[in-house]
């Protein structure tokens, strides 16, 4: 009896290490079927995802028709089109170990794309700007537009 | 055997739970948010067409506003979003925030879940703005904006680390 219901826990403690991690791994990155199409217009006003001041030890992060992660089973097209106003990341200074990440029409490969990848960009009459003030010491201003792959190492 | 039994009854019910969490829609999904309309001028201050949080917020927070968005979703194949935005802007959180704070933005995105053939985002920003964070952020906060974008943006760490 001893012997059997060590071996029980042990299937079952077996069972918890497989089926745990799949549904965990499960919803952690976006799965997409064949081909995925992103189109993005910005046309006479701005984008923004900091306004303020940054205190030390932020991450601010942008990404604007972008691949960040997940697996797509097929071609991925990227259109990103800027016109007449600017996009900013952060638009006050950056502190002492922050980082700002601004990717435009990128493709950070966290993750699988197994078919075709068309990548445009186009900046017309208006700017792209990641940090628009200072950058102290030991902080990461990173700027991605139409790349594959990083760029902060 | 019988604890055994009881165990993966356990797990099984409880995979079943997280399934169904999560929707589920068929093939053919359309999603379409067209934001109109023009800026409002309330006291001195203009403000924009959506917002999210409104105000100053100490200690720890979460501020996360979703537009058009497929977040832990299970979608069929076909699936389509589009999104708007004309004359009146879209901001997630105007303040300060004080503390370690999550401020999460994504528009016209898919940042989870599994999503069949053929999945089309389209996002057009015409005359207004669509800010993220409008004011001070205190130290060790995450501030994400996902625009016409595949993944989870606050998820990730930074590039390169």
């Amino acid at each position: 009896m001893g012997i059997d219901l060590v071996k029980t826990l042990g299937l079952a403690v077996l069972g918890l290490l497989c089926v745990v991690p799949i549904l965990g791994i499960a919803s952690d990155v976006p799965h997409i079927g064949d081909g995925a199409s992103i189109h993005v217009t910005i046309g006479g006003s701005g984008v923004a995802n900091v306004g303020g001041a940054l205190a030390a030890g932020v991450n601010a992060k942008q990404m604007i028709g972008s691949y960040i992660s997940g697996n797509v089973d097929g071609k991925l097209h990227l259109t990103t089109e800027i016109k007449n106003a600017g996009v900013v990341n952060a638009s006050l200074g950056i502190l002492g170990g922050s980082t700002a990440t601004q990717g435009i029409g990128s493709v950070k490969l966290t993750g699988t794309v197994t078919g075709d990848v068309t990548d445009q960009v186009q900046l017309t009459g208006a700017g792209a700007v990641n940090v628009a003030a200072s950058v102290a010491g030991s902080a990461k201003a990173c700027q991605l537009i139409g790349t594959i792959g990083l760029n902060c190492n | 055997m019988r604890y055994f039994t009881l165990m993966m009854g356990t797990l099984l019910v409880s995979g079943t739970a997280l399934s169904l969490d999560a929707p589920h829609i068929g093939s053919g999904a359309h999603l379409t948010a067209d934001i109109g309309g023009k800026t409002q001028d309330i006291g001195a201050t203009s403000y924009a067409g959506v917002v999210n949080a409104l105000g100053d917020v100490s200690g720890k927070s979460t501020v996360v506003q979703n537009l058009a968005h497929i977040g832990d979703a299970s979608v069929g194949s076909n699936a389509k979003i589009a999104l708007s935005v004309k004359n009146a802007g879209v901001a997630n959180a105007l303040g300060a925030f004080e503390g370690a704070a999550v401020v999460n933005q994504s528009i016209a995105s898919v940042s989870g879940g599994d999503v069949g053939s053929n999945l089309t985002l389209d996002t057009s920003i015409e005359n207004a703005g669509v800010v993220n964070v409008v004011g001070g952020i205190g130290g060790l906060a995450k501030i994400c904006q996902s625009i016409g974008s595949i993944g989870n943006n606050c998820k990730e760490k930074p590039i390169g680390d």
